[in-house]
């Protein structure tokens, strides 16, 4: 087989696994356009093809404040784990302290936890400290993540011996040598931790479905849940507009960050 | 491109941190406490429901105008998915900042057991409100010895809908007001012939609810002891010939070809709608409160009757279905007082009949037929007065209460039997291994329950 | 600014790293660390520079004790193997950033970055990333950064063992050339002596946790104070021979043989007590010829190692292998007889006490130049 051949043959079935694998969305975004009552009739078109569900979705449903409070919830946990994470990440990496070994130990461990299993302790915490229905509650049980951790450990340990020393003789203290040398110095891995920890945490499902009682607080995902109605028949057009609208953010994080993911996720190979 | 911006931000990028860990100080500090207070003086009432779509918006609706109708209180509605759903998690927030002050529940039962309400009676008879101004039928469902324990705001009955354009269309005879099953099941054969099967002519869904309420109308009962209205059920009354009568109904019209089954799970449910509302299905039997979402959608005339009734036995009225107003417990005297006022503003003749037209749910104030909006609706379509109709003809009794039953596993067996007949299997022997099951279940629960129950009927 | 090391010791965990190390370095001075790698010299570095501490003894720069001071204070400035520039600065941000603690006004401190730059020639690259540079480039940006600093004291890590040969050989009288400009005290680290001769105006040779010898390159070459340095300093390395010296006799007897098998007698040029020795030469002084004449011995040829301008020729001879350099090419095939004459010179003649290893007896010898310091 000539080489122009094989790239067609490779063309032909690359495209095709595309097409498959990204067929509910296109089939997502196609049934945004419908009305409602062609979904639910099950015809697949329909001659009035408009942008009708998104202007319904925004001015029917809370989806903007669902987008809203993700957004912030996204935010809130990226930048308290960003901030925890990597002062524990830190000492691990530069401090010498006594049971250092065993403590990183722990944190492993709890890193093998699925956070199934802290729902019901974390719930009962958040419960007593009247957290239900808050940004706090919905934020601050993810601040410390042991992955985190140990993502921005491995990272800081990639910085050279040398720059610790270097810092030293020129007077840089710890703040000093975390923000001047070794953040600066494990960017990559610090923006795919910022943006994989973003993607996470918008996505997030389970936690503020079980801590959020209110639109004030509910989030795109569990909103969207919500959007499926129980007693009536659920309005597919208009919750299929509201699923693209929430696939939005993720689908820019992922094209502009595609470098970073890929980069960062085989950390290890993190030099600048 | 990031790297970049990064670099040239950042210093900025590290302030912004820093501010954004000051905000999330902030944040913790100042989480409000859901306090009943607002800022505006005034009281805070948060109210958790399960309504959603048209039916959601409209409750809306209602609580803003109560909302506008005084300065004292201010009802900030919640929905909070299906009333299982609502339920489990009214129970693990109870006694939180987020316990609400109004809960709409269906699950009576649960709810009592659980136990954190104030009895609506006590402010009926503190305000001496007079209850004859609601349907008595809908009350009985919600009363325990004689005390009204929560307010029935949405209440449905069980109904028949079929579709009239489709019976025109292949010359059958429209549905009388009260069907028996013999009428259904020629109907349906009729249909489902002259159509050469593009049309199936009927369907029951396998939902228990619907073969509960099909035995109401024949004046049986699901469970012992008065439908567990007397006393705590301590049996279940399953393989009935009632329900036996109901379901060589069913498998007679299976081996006729004329009957659909959805199956089980969630989708079932919208999968029949999407059935009834395509055209493809003739007759189903649904809550009265689908009427709405059929009257928005349907793109053909179609009509509703009283639930089906068997052949040898007169309709003798279904259950109430729907769901009522609980007040709870946990809150001040202030902010109970209030959502007895909440109560009484969403029972009063003007707002039932707005949401009758609106949802299809049946106006519980009997006043609410001569309010002028629903007049003319029913006028225009008598077809919305069916379930009030079936309501004021049938009869008060322990069939027509509904069961009484605390955290049975009624559905789950009734269900797994309904899908074993659907399948072929014998009769008297599904409903019988279900029976013994729920059986096993009530002697669990009554066992595990021994004081709750014992509180309960002692009231 | 003159430092002086007062009996350092360090030991990580159980483990003795450096024991009883004194010295003393004068101001202005090119002084070089050298040693076989994993003796200590980075430790003593870094004890030297604050960055970790001594398990005991002081550190004095000038009069004053800085053994407890943080590196900071110091005022000092180092230069690392792996050159630790910061990779997301510009090579003129990365020397200013090394002014960070001086508290100088914005004008001086560009100053010193330009005069750093243009130093070690690198004013056109100041605006590149390290890693838009060669690893030359590079090292000459950690230069200029330790330059710019203008501290009296610099220590080099290893500074140019990551350059190829070339490039080394040319930094290396860089080196040497901005130390004369700039006449700080310079203290550097090589394993590699040959680096060791051509840049340090004194040399400490470091092994075994303690201080070998300290001296001028000359000195070290020409009296190695042990058989350590002897063999350590010099390439081709300083031949080593068992040699036994009898009462009464002034000669050594070497397990070498002549054409007769006899033991090869050289004539001792100085008392020495009867005993076992070891005999140092150097290679250059053993000379070949193809014709045997008195005195010499036959040896065999076993590999030459032609480098042009002279050649190492590997010998052997009573199943003893040496190495002697002759200054010019030698086509000699292997297996090839040839003559082999030792030196008479008590210069040349290196004896080391067969049991502590030291340099016995030398004396008549005149002294070049340097001190002998710290003689384990
Ligand atoms: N932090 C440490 N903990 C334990 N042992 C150490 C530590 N640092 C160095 N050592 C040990 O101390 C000895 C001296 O190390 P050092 O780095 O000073 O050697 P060096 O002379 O610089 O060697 P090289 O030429 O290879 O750089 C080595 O045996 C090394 O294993
Ligand atoms: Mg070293």
């Amino acid at each position: 087989m000539t080489t122009s051949l094989k790239h067609i043959n490779h063309y032909f079935w690359l495209t095709l696994v595309a097409l498959l694998m990204g067929a509910p969305i296109l089939i997502g975004i196609w049934a945004s356009l419908l009305p409602t009552a062609d979904i639910a009739a099950g015809h697949l078109t329909s001659t009035n093809i408009s942008l009708n569900n998104y202007i319904a979705a925004i001015q029917t449903t809370p989806v903007l404040r669902y987008m809203a409070n993700s957004f912030i919830v996204a935010i809130l946990i990226t930048a308290g784990q960003f901030v925890l994470c990597t002062l524990a990440a830190y000492a691990f990496a530069f401090l010498d302290f006594k049971f250092k070994k065993q403590i990183f130990a722990l944190f492993l461990i709890t890193m093998m936890l699925p956070f199934e299993a802290q729902i019901i302790p974390n719930f009962q915490t958040i419960r007593v400290f009247g957290w239900l229905d808050s940004y706090a509650g919905l934020t601050i049980p993810f601040f410390a993540s042991a992955f985190g951790v140990f993502m921005l450990r491995q990272a800081f340990l990639q910085v050279p011996d040398e720059l610790h020393e270097y810092s030293q003789l020129i007077g840089l203290n710890h703040l000093q040598f975390l923000f001047k040398i070794v953040l600066p110095y494990s960017r990559s891995t610090l923006i795919t931790f910022g943006l994989y920890m973003f993607l996470t945490h918008w996505n997030d499902y389970l936690w503020p479905l079980i801590t959020t009682f209110s639109d004030s607080y509910r989030t795109t995902q569990v909103g969207l849940k919500q959007l499926q109605a129980q007693d009536t028949f659920s309005n597919w057009g208009v919750i299929m507009a509201t699923a693209i609208l929430i696939l939005l953010p993720t689908l820019l994080i992922l094209l502009v960050g595609q470098r970073y993911f890929k980069k960062g996720l085989n950390t290890g190979g993190l030099k600048a | 491109m990031i790297e970049k911006f990064w670099h040239r931000w950042w210093s900025l990028i590290c302030a912004t941190m820093a501010v954004i860990a000051v905000i999330i100080g902030l944040v913790v500090a100042t989480t409000p406490q859901h306090q009943a207070q607002a800022s505006n003086g005034r009281i805070t009432l948060s109210f958790w429901h399960s309504m959603n779509g048209p039916n959601g918006q409209l409750l809306d609706k209602l609580v803003d105008g109560f909302n506008k109708s005084q300065t004292k209180y201010k009802v900030v509605p919640q929905y909070e998915g299906s009333y299982g759903l609502a339920e489990s998690k009214y129970i693990n927030t109870l006694h939180t900042n987020v316990t609400p002050t109004i809960m709409q529940q269906s699950d009576i039962a649960t709810m009592t057991a659980v136990g954190d309400y104030v009895p609506v009676q006590q402010f009926v008879d503190a305000d001496h409100y007079d209850l004859n101004q609601l349907y008595p039928g809908i009350l009985s469902g919600f009363k325990l010895k004689g005390d009204l324990q929560s307010m029935p705001f949405n209440a449905s009955s069980s109904v028949m809908y079929y579709n009239k354009d489709l019976f025109k269309k292949y010359g059958v005879k429209p549905l009388s007001q009260s069907p028996s099953y013999s009428e259904i099941r020629a109907a349906a054969k009729a249909l489902t012939e002259k159509s050469k099967g593009a049309v199936k002519g009927a369907t029951l869904q396998i939902y228990p609810w619907l073969p509960e309420q099909l035995a109401a109308n024949q004046n049986s009962v699901v469970v012992n002891k008065n439908n567990g209205r007397s006393s705590a059920a301590t049996a279940a009354e399953l393989n009935t010939p009632a329900m036996q009568k109901i379901f060589t109904w069913v498998q007679g019209m299976i081996k006729d070809g004329s009957f659909q089954n959805f199956g089980t799970g969630s989708s079932a449910s919208a999968n029949q709608m999407a059935g009834f509302l395509g055209g493809k299905i003739g007759i189903f039997m649904q809550s009265s409160a689908a009427a709405g979402t059929i009257a928005k959608a349907a793109k053909f005339k179609w009509g509703e009757t009283f639930t089906a009734h068997a052949d040898d036995v007169p309709a003798n009225g279904v259950a109430a279905g729907g769901a009522s107003l609980w007040i709870s417990k946990d809150k001040s005297k202030a902010e109970q007082q209030g959502a007895w006022e909440f109560i009484k503003y969403m029972m009063a003749p003007k707002q039932q009949a707005a949401w009758q037209i609106g949802t299809g749910y049946i106006a519980v104030n009997k006043a609410s037929v001569k309010v002028p909006a629903l007049a003319a609706a029913i006028k225009k379509n008598p077809e919305t007065n069916v379930p009030i109709k079936q309501l004021q003809a049938g009869k008060v009794n322990a069939a027509t209460a509904g069961p009484f039953l605390v955290n049975s596993q009624m559905d789950q067996y009734l269900g797994t039997a309904m899908q074993q007949i659907y399948g072929g299997k014998d009769i008297k022997t599904s409903l019988k291994e279900a029976e013994n099951e729920v059986n096993k279940g009530i002697r669990d629960t009554n066992k595990s329950n021994a004081a709750i129950l014992k509180a309960v009927f002692a009231q | 600014m003159y430092i002086k090391l007062d009996h350092l010791t360090k030991q990580f965990g159980d483990t003795a790293v450096l024991d009883g190390i004194s010295a003393q370095i004068q101001e202005g001075e090119f002084f070089v660390l050298v040693g076989p790698s994993g003796s200590g010299k980075s430790t003593l570095l870094r004890i030297i520079a604050g960055l970790i501490p001594a398990s005991s003894g002081s550190v004095f720069f000038d009069s004053q004790n800085v053994t407890d001071l943080p590196p900071k204070d110091r005022h000092l400035t180092m230069v690392f193997q792996n050159y630790a520039l910061l990779p997301f600065m510009s090579v003129a941000d990365n020397i200013r950033f090394g002014l960070h603690n001086l508290d100088l006004d914005a004008t001086e401190e560009a100053k010193r970055v330009n005069d750093a730059l243009d130093m070690v020639h690198l004013t056109e690259l100041r605006d590149r990333k390290p890693k838009e540079l060669s690893g030359g480039q590079q090292q000459r940006v950690a230069l200029a950064r330790a330059i710019a600093t203008k501290a009296s004291l610099v220590l080099m890590d290893e500074p140019l063992s990551n350059l190829d040969a070339q490039l080394r050989t040319e930094m290396r009288q860089e080196l040497v050339q901005l130390h004369k400009e700039l006449g700080m005290t310079l203290l550097y680290v090589t394993h590699d002596q040959v680096e060791a001769m051509t840049m340090g105006e004194r040399i400490m040779v470091l092994n075994d946790h303690h201080i070998q010898q300290v001296g001028t390159p000359l000195d070290l070459y020409n009296h190695p104070a042990n058989k350590f340095v002897a063999t350590f300093i010099g390439s081709p390395k300083m031949n080593m021979f068992d040699a036994t010296v009898d009462a009464l006799e002034h000669f050594a007897t070497l397990e070498l043989t002549d054409a007769n098998q006899h033991s090869v007698r050289l004539p001792l040029p100085y008392d020495l007590a009867a005993g076992a020795y070891q005999l140092g030469i150097r290679p250059e002084k053993i000379t070949l010829s193809r014709s045997a004449s008195a005195g010499s011995f036959p040896v065999r040829v076993m590999a030459v190692a032609n480098l042009g301008r002279e050649s190492s020729v590997s010998l052997v001879n009573n199943g003893h292998e040496f190495i002697a350099s002759v200054p010019e090419q030698y086509p000699v095939p292997e297996n090839q007889i040839v003559y082999a004459t030792l030196p008479t010179d008590a210069a040349d003649l290196h004896f080391f006490d067969e049991k502590s290893n030291l340099a016995v007896n030398n004396k008549g010898v005149p002294e070049k130049a340097g001190v002998l310091d710290g003689i384990a």
